[in-house]
């Protein structure tokens, strides 16, 4: 057992030289806080912006009322006031902006005589992520608007009959009372980032020894296959659990993020989370003939977990067998387990879902990678 | 100046190289397909079937009415299993399973009736801000309108006999993409991605591959200009992108229904101009790497991060910070995702109408080409 300990120590000193001789470490090290840096600015499922035309053929005060309520807005840019409706195919083919409120000439007219009216709220659907916005943020402060309008007719009625019921809401919002689209993104970018260096770099871990004709002479010597893994990966784990202790820091310091829950308990699990990555790169390593393989399946694997973890795209809103897919993602559980932990400090305990799947994941992957590697190495 | 013969001599080496490798092959002609097929269906913000837990204290046809009314809106999806439990459902809460809780209180009929003001609460998971933002949206919404008829019912009440109340609603008209089908956008921008893998990647490592094996040596001392070395390791490349972008772009046509109402020519100049910026790129990352993996890792973070991430593939550039849009604009898939999303979805898009983006891709294209062949001459002595 004290030869197989110091057999794990030997290539794990091998791999450490080799991570800080080469020019990886800055890699490791400096890369995932750009990525913070990057990611925490781009990363947004919060659309605004939105550029908007609109064509005013009422021109009166109830029109110019709702463009302000537009244009007040940071959801959409006002970029021009036109009284053509002619204007509104050029403007939308050439993309200068998204979308066109159309306000009809008997406006003012419809609505002093108390009728109903629509109003004209056209988007251009190419990009369905920012027309499906713009639809849902417009038809928001346009209803609002008809709920002021009608409000203003009730207060005349009031004037006679006295006070009108209403019901107002109140609202409580927990965990992000201001709505923060970076409160959101944050914890997922962490575990984003996380995959990002684990996964590829156990991918090529193996491979590279593999390519370089390293592998034989590994074999040769009284080295285990297991042993061989753990003293690859364990320098791996240990760059990964700095990593995230690392962007965690600076998520917590550049984006205001609240971290509300128990930083050991983020440790720990995200230590399986490493585990789990770790498990797959090193599957991927094991199976691959070439670096440029290992790495291109990484890739592929790395992708769907940014796309199907809920990390962007809410899952409940994808077809059923997309669904399914999901459950394939490490990320999926891992980005409930930052959320939860920063967000609403969740205890062990309300995480074991996650805990459980990520644990089962990790241990199948591995069980998997050392297989491969002992048929490989047989 | 260029030697044909062995430009040729090259272009069926590296050819050969990639028609061995049967995952390279798999990667460069399955994998686009697969990712079409699930990103096809899966990409969407849409915010819709949100889980929302009911305490209704009342229980009365009022509050029943306004609990349908919100369910039948189809935003909405009643959490069944905690009805009228709080403690279940702010677990429920925590644990992502509902997004809202609704509470109305047990005064709500009687209040009303009364002629008195009744306030519902509402608790809102703001852990994940895009659909706390919507949600409460659409029931500020569903409320005022079932508020407007209670007011309405209870003016009459009172002896005002008016039909005449104001009520404006939007009429929605979607042009392009009349479904808002996500297929129309991602299917385009996934091109754009996929060019980039392909393209960007795996030229990445020729060169340096070579350099690794002691290959490069061998090359150098044949009498191949870095001109013709750059241009007979990049056409099978060239060659694969193409038959990518065609593959994409039927298959998304085929099973997707995505419209195509631009001109194939117009796609094949545009993708061949992309094609070259992203082999351009790989070139030089794997002129300049020492090893294998430096060249990954570099053309990942240089070339297939900001394709991703830069371009308006699933982040809207507009609500970026101003000094990370000035970024993407050196993100030449920025460009080629807008051309793509004009070719297939607008019919009368012309190349006038896109010359500027033709003109930028050149730039970068002739700019990355010339400065990886100067490397490469470099590197020879």
């Amino acid at each position: 057992m004290k030869t197989s300990k110091s057999r794990i120590l030997k290539i794990f000193q091998k791999e450490i030289l080799h991570i800080i001789r080469g020019r990886m470490l800055p890699l490791l090290v400096v890369a995932p806080i750009l990525q913070m840096l990057v990611f925490g600015y781009v990363v947004t499922t919060e659309i605004k912006h939105i550029s908007i035309m609109v064509v005013d053929r009422s021109l009166s005060s109830y029109s110019r009322l709702l463009i302000s309520k537009f244009s007040n807005v940071e959801y959409f840019d006002l970029k021009s006031v036109s009284k053509d409706k002619n204007d509104i195919q050029m403007a939308l083919t050439k993309g200068d902006v998204k979308c066109v409120l159309s306000i009809p000439e008997n406006f003012e007219e419809k609505i002093k005589k108390g009728e109903k009216t629509s109003l004209q709220f056209i988007t251009d659907g190419s990009n369905s992520n920012v027309g499906s916005a713009a639809i849902n943020y417009g038809s928001i402060i346009i209803y609002n608007f008809s709920k002021e309008i009608f409000s203003d007719k009730m207060r005349q009625f009031g004037n006679i009959i006295g006070h009108i019921p209403d019901i107002t809401i109140e609202e409580r919002i927990l965990f992000n009372p201001e709505l923060k689209s970076t409160d959101t993104m944050i914890p997922g970018i962490i575990g984003l980032i996380l995959i990002i260096v684990t996964m590829v770099i156990a991918s090529l871990s193996l491979v590279k020894e593999k390519e370089y004709g390293n592998i034989e002479q590994l074999i040769v010597t009284p080295i285990k296959p297991y042993e061989l893994l753990l003293g690859k990966i364990i320098p791996y784990i240990i760059i990964g659990l700095i990593d995230v202790v690392f962007i965690t820091v600076a998520g917590i310091l550049m984006f205001h993020v609240p971290f509300r829950g128990n930083i050991l308990l983020l440790l720990l699990l995200s230590l399986l989370a490493i585990f789990v990555n770790l498990g797959i790169g090193t599957f991927i390593s094991t199976i691959s003939a070439t670096q440029q393989q290992a790495m291109i399946s990484a890739m592929f694997f790395m992708l769907p977990n940014m796309l199907l973890s809920g990390f962007i795209f809410p899952i409940k809103n994808m077809p059923q067998i997309i669904q399914y897919i999901t459950y394939i993602m490490p990320l999926r559980y891992y980005i409930v387990i930052l959320r939860g932990i920063f967000l609403k400090g969740l205890t062990f305990m309300e995480l074991l879902p996650e805990v459980t799947a990520l644990f089962i994941y990790g241990l199948v992957v591995s069980v998997l990678a050392l297989k491969k590697f002992k048929k490989t190495v047989g | 100046m260029l030697n044909f013969q062995r430009i040729y001599a090259l272009f069926k080496k590296e050819f050969v190289e990639i028609v061995r490798d049967k995952r390279s092959l798999v990667i460069v002609f399955i994998m686009p397909i697969v990712m079409i097929l699930i990103y096809g269906y899966a990409v969407t913000f849409d915010i819709k079937n949100i889980d929302i837990g009911i305490i209704d204290r009342d229980n009365s046809s009022l509050s029943r009415g306004y609990i349908n009314k919100i369910v039948s809106s189809g935003y909405f999806i009643p959490y069944e299993n905690a009805y009228n439990n709080m403690d279940e459902n702010i677990k429920a809460l925590r644990r992502e399973r509902i997004k809202v809780i609704v509470v109305i209180p047990s005064d709500f009929s009687f209040n009303l009736k009364k002629g008195k003001d009744v306030k519902i609460q509402y608790i809102v998971d703001g852990s994940i801000a895009n659909t706390a933002i919507i949600g409460v949206g659409y029931l500020q919404v569903l409320t005022s309108n079932f508020a407007n008829n209670i007011k309405m019912d209870f003016v009459k009440s009172k002896g005002i006999n008016s039909k005449k109340f104001p009520y404006i609603s939007p009429e929605i008209r979607v042009w392009y993409n009349q479904e808002l089908k996500s297929a129309n956008f991602v299917v385009p921008g996934l091109i754009a991605i996929i060019m980039m893998l392909v393209a960007a990647l795996l030229t990445s490592l020729t060169i340096v591959r070579e350099r690794e094996n002691g290959t490069y040596e061998e090359i150098m001392s044949t009498p191949v200009t870095s001109a013709e070395l750059i241009i007979g390791k990049l056409t099978p490349y060239i060659i694969i992108g193409i038959i990518d972008v065609l593959l994409v772009t039927f298959f998304g046509i085929l099973w997707f229904h995505v419209p195509f109402r631009g001109n194939i020519v117009t796609l094949l100049f545009f993708s061949f101009l992309f094609i070259l910026c992203a082999l351009g790129m790989g070139m030089l990352m794997s002129s300049i790497a020492k090893k294998q993996e430096e060249a990954i890792m570099m053309t990942f973070f240089s070339t297939l991060l900001p394709s991703i991430l830069l371009s308006g593939f699933a982040f809207p550039l507009e609500s970026m910070p101003k000094a990370i849009q000035v970024f993407s604009y050196f993100v030449p898939a920025r460009y080629f995702l807008n051309v793509l999303r004009s070719i297939f979805l607008k019919q009368d898009v012309t190349i006038l109408m896109l010359y500027k983006e033709a003109l930028f891709l050149m730039a970068v294209s002739v700019f990355f080409l010339v400065v990886s062949a100067r490397v490469i001459k470099k590197r020879k002595i």
